[in-house]
């Protein structure tokens, strides 16, 4: 388990992240810098992760005894022969912060659940770093996440199993496949010991793709 | 209790780590090892026997995770996998002493507020395996990270057996665990409830535990329990890496902590264990004998010692207060979390909360108060109420140590209310008053006090839980009363050696300039002891008092409270022209600073005064459709232009929100109601937890003077439509954000349209799209919350 210190936070990707692209205001301001430092000062983000072989059979994909059906994870494991899984999250406070913030101002609320969504993003970011050096010589794709293009939500629960998350990280699933503490991650990167080609990323894979909000006002997340 | 299992033991040897054992036995990871006991049982025994072998006290059943979540999908009902698991267990000590323990680990699954179990289908959860597992010696709950989870486990298995209740908890380095709860929250809530003995599992290796077993030392009289990992895993490979010497050589320090409760739990193999019972067997083990523990409380995650004066917040509490009985009366939550954030900004270190008044559900109103006071934060509570019956209901669903308010020397109320102290293992508050009314005579309510420490003390209550109340009267109509009280205080507090709390803002009551009279009596009886003054923290000089008080008692080191409280505070001269926060406001000259400015630049805090300067001279409703409305129209319009961004949008709706309060505290209290334009419901649909756009978009309708039936998130499909009917409202908004709730959404849609065919519904939320709103029945679909309003105008009018 790595336990990463929450780092400064972009607060223009959380800004964006609130529906502001533009310059905020002074109170704006204010609000984002404030739940920034207690956002820091009070979470513990968390990352847990295990290198699997990837097992090829009768045209089906799977590592550690999961099942990775769709085309998308198949594209995107395409050239490796191991993956490895995470799960990284900020913790249980990081929830109670959000909600402690809307009982009595919702900007408040708003700008925390940003901060939040652009920590964890850092979390994985950091962490990823950590497994490049764990891991030299190796190559890695970007992070895939159950959701992403055709991967099913439903591989939630296998994936905490396999990582042992819930005694691992404190993180649990809900019967709907949503992670709790809700500002978690669990992703694969595909492993080669060789150069890999840079795989499609972005908005064609995506499933949000129709109703994204950023790809509604014309940019991307 | 539990060393009358083992007599004349010097300590008691648990077993190692079965499922590192069971994973080298070729069990792959992410298989349901509980399922084995019934389809493999020979390797079951086979991993445990070696565990008897080398000598150990308890076996722990393979049933840690066999509760009827975990297990769904297992084929196998919780009573046949317990009792296999038991079964197996008992074959392994065949022939020895050795004894077989029902282990229970956590659910799988966050409880409330967090997640969305709740405490009462956790502990329904824990009893049934509880009761499928009678046929064990003792009973272990461990590797818990959630204390609400672990008291729910701990009353389920006090309330259905009789066996002996072992509690670890998995903590980490930083002395939390996951969910935040302190080690010392864990040993005296644990204690407190019951258990048999306490201590650590998992997570660490013995190492890293030491300063976490050191630190629960210091708060529990139970024996200690210690089941440490073999040392931390390889990141990569998951192997443990401490080998049986080194392990041996670690576990034996704890022998100076006087614990008497050791095994190993994951990548101990006998070896390890084997290895430290020999050393532990060589060991001098401290007995421990006359521990201080501190008087405290405490949430899970928050411990309040009661060395110093700490202030109880009074303010959840209808009494006198026209405004919170009519938040009680629509069930209003909010208003009573923002009076809970309120008084913990202002400096609360614990929260009194009494939400008793005539007409009302008081049971099950504090149920749903305590749980939300709990997810907003970590202030301790007093929970408030003269029903023994509402009193226990408060006590099973709060987290931590609480403080019960109040017993008093009456026969009924002693024996009411001191049991339930003792079995939920609160402290409690002693009132000097009995069948007579309160005593004139400090000595008389002094020896009512006495008697009610002998009553709490012979029940089993420790006397550092028994604070006493020595009662305020007010001084306008008995003079001679502050005297008395304050005399009985400071007996209590010296005689008897107990905590004292006091309840000060009566003494002024009758009286003009009432902040005087209170501030002072304050002092006064914090000079002559008091611990716990029960105040309005919101008023200034209230807490102030407290603060100056431990700053010259010197509780408050090198000043470092009081200067972090007041260091911002503009001084006398500066107070005249807009503090730093409100800088904003000072680009504008004072006198122009008018409603629709503060709302435009957030400025909540002045809308909030200007409101309630323009109610002194202006009608309440020209105030809404003159100033109000128009102001979140033009808002809402440079919204839709793209001129301003969702934040500024909700900080001006914000502002209004704080108006619109103004206007109807005031209008309260002059006995007027609220004119509403019209109920709705709100809600975010089953299995879908996301809940901040549901939020926008009820705070932008209460804006428009809209009556909001806000039922949460994760909401029942059927309680919507029934909530719909009860109030025959004409439009229900739903809130989905995953495609896995869209299901959740269409059945709610349907069973609204059942039960109220002219009612109509709004949709959104970031799966959403208008054709598929209309696919599923909706009536509408909004894509933000200014459209939610426009449809809230076409529907409700």
């Amino acid at each position: 388990m790595l336990t990463l210190p929450l780092e400064a936070i972009d607060k223009q990707e959380a800004l964006r992240y609130m529906g502001c692209p533009a310059e905020p205001d002074e109170a704006l301001r204010t609000v984002v810098d404030t739940c920034e430092q207690q956002l820091r000062r009070t979470v513990q983000p968390r990352v847990v992760y295990r290198v699997l072989p990837l097992c090829r059979e009768a045209g089906t994909l799977s590592a550690g005894g999961m099942q990775l059906t769709g085309e998308d994870i198949a594209r995107h494991l395409a050239e490796c022969d191991r993956m490895l899984l995470m799960a990284a999250t900020l913790s249980g406070q990081a929830d109670q912060l959000i909600h402690r913030a809307g009982i009595s101002d919702m900007t408040r609320s708003l700008a925390m659940d940003a901060l939040a969504s652009a920590g964890i993003e850092q979390v994985c970011n950091r962490a990823e770093e950590c497994f490049r050096e764990q891991l030299p010589d190796t190559y890695f794709t970007w992070r895939f996440s159950p959701g992403y293009g055709d991967l099913p939500l439903s591989l939630q629960p296998e994936i905490l199993r396999l990582l042992d998350a819930e005694k691992r990280l404190g993180l649990t699933v809900t019967a709907e496949h949503i992670l709790i503490p809700r500002k978690s991650v669990t992703a694969i990167i595909g492993l080669a010991d060789h150069p890999l080609k840079k795989g499609a990323r972005g908005c064609a894979t995506c499933r949000m793709r129709e109703t994204c909000m950023f790809r509604k006002g014309g940019t991307h997340c | 209790m539990l060393s009358s299992l083992f007599p004349h033991r010097k300590f008691i040897r648990l077993d190692g780590g079965m499922g590192s054992m069971l994973q080298k036995g070729g069990m792959p990871v992410g298989a349901l090892p509980e399922v084995y006991n019934i389809t493999e049982p020979e390797r079951i025994i086979a991993a445990q026997k070696q565990f008897v072998a080398v000598g150990s006290d308890i076996i722990y059943a393979n049933t840690f995770g066999a509760n009827r979540h975990k297990m769904a999908k297992s084929g196998y009902s919780v009573q046949e996998l317990i009792s296999a698991g038991i079964a197996c267990a008992r074959k392994a000590c065949a022939g020895t002493d050795t004894k077989v323990a029902l282990d229970i680990g956590p659910i799988g699954q966050l409880l409330e507020p967090l997640g969305t179990l709740t405490f009462e289908e956790a502990y329904d959860i824990f009893r049934e395996e509880v009761l499928a597992g009678q046929d064990a010696d003792l009973i272990v709950i461990e590797t818990m990270t959630d204390l609400y989870e672990t008291k729910a486990a701990l009353l389920a298995a006090k309330e259905n057996s009789d066996k002996p209740v072992i509690c670890t908890m998995t903590f980490e380095p930083n002395l939390r665990t996951f969910t935040g709860c302190t080690v010392a929250s864990a040993a005296m809530t644990l204690e407190g409830l019951g258990a048999d003995a306490v201590g650590v599992n998992c997570s660490l290796g013995p190492d890293e535990l030491f300063p976490i077993v050191e630190e629960m030392a210091k708060w529990t009289t139970l024996p200690l329990v210690v089941k440490p990992n073999a040392g931390l895993p390889d990141p990569v490979t998951g192997e443990y890496l401490v080998d049986p010497a080194e392990f041996a050589q670690a576990v034996v320090k704890f022998a100076q902590l006087g614990v008497t409760v050791y095994g190993g739990c994951c990548g101990t193999t006998p070896e390890h264990i084997k290895a430290a019972y020999d050393l532990l067997e060589e060991a001098e083990i401290p007995r421990r004998e006359n521990i201080e523990i501190p008087a405290a409380v405490c949430s899970a995650s928050e411990v309040v010692l009661i060395d110093q004066p700490r202030i109880i917040g009074e303010r959840i509490n209808p009494t006198g207060k026209k405004r919170f009985k009519a938040a009680l009366q629509a069930n209003d939550m909010d208003y009573i979390l923002d009076q809970a954030v309120q008084q913990v900004d202002a400096g609360a270190d614990l929260l009194d909360v009494n939400v008793g008044m005539p007409g009302i559900d008081e049971k099950g109103m504090m149920i749903r108060t305590v749980k939300a006071l709990q997810s907003i934060g970590g202030t301790p509570l007093q929970l408030d109420s003269t029903i023994p019956a509402v009193m226990e209901a408060a006590l099973r669903v709060y987290n931590g140590k609480p403080i019960v308010n109040s017993v008093n020397g009456e026969e009924a109320s002693l024996q009411n209310i001191l049991p339930l102290v003792k079995k939920y293992g609160a402290a409690v508050v002693g009132l000097t008053l009995d069948e007579n009314g309160i005593p004139k005579k400090a000595a008389d309510r002094f020896a009512i006090a006495k008697r009610i420490l002998d009553r709490a003390t012979a029940l089993g209550i420790p006397k550092r839980d028994v604070y006493i109340d020595c009662l305020t009267l007010t001084a306008s109509a008995e003079q001679d009363g502050a005297r008395e009280t304050l005399e009985a205080l400071h007996r209590v507090k010296t005689e008897l050696g107990l905590k004292t709390v006091l309840g000060v803002s009566n003494i002024s009551f009758g009286l003009p300039n009432r902040e005087a009279v209170t501030r002072t009596f304050l002092t006064m009886a914090l000079e002559n002891g008091l611990d716990l003054p029960i105040i309005n923290p919101n008023i200034a000089s209230m807490a102030e008092a407290v603060r100056a008080f431990r700053l010259l008692r010197g509780f408050d080191v090198n000043c470092a409270a009081f200067v972090e409280a007041y260091a911002n505070m503009p001084t006398a001269t500066a107070a005249a022209t807009p503090a730093a926060a409100a800088k904003p406001a000072a680009e504008k000259a004072p006198e122009t600073l008018d409603l629709p400015y503060a709302m435009s630049h957030g400025l909540k805090n002045e809308g909030a005064k200007i409101t309630a300067q323009l109610l002194e001279t202006t009608d309440a409703m020209e105030v809404v459709n003159e100033i109000l409305i128009p102001a979140l129209d033009s808002a809402g319009k440079l919204f839709e232009q793209g001129k301003i961004f969702l934040p500024q949008l909700i900080q001006t709706a914000s502002v209004a929100q704080a108006a619109f309060e103004v206007i109807k505290t005031t209008l309260i209290e002059r006995n007027a109601a609220p004119v509403s334009r019209g109920e709705i419901v709100l809600a975010t649909v089953k299995g879908d937890i996301h809940d901040i756009g549901k939020n926008i978009v009820r705070v932008l309708l209460e804006n428009y003077g809209y009556t909001v039936l806000d039922l949460g998130r994760d909401v029942p499909c059927q309680l919507v439509a029934d909530t719909a009917k009860e109030h025959g409202v004409k439009l229900v908004g739903l809130s989905a954000l995953m495609t896995t709730t869209l299901g959740a959404m269409e059945e709610t849609i349907q069973l609204v349209k059942q039960s109220c065919p002219d009612c109509k519904i709004v949709v959104g939320g970031a799966v959403l799209t208008a054709d598929y709103a209309e696919k599923i029945g909706a009536d509408f679909y909004a894509k933000d919350a200014m459209e939610t309003v426009a449809v809230a105008k076409e529907v409700v009018g």
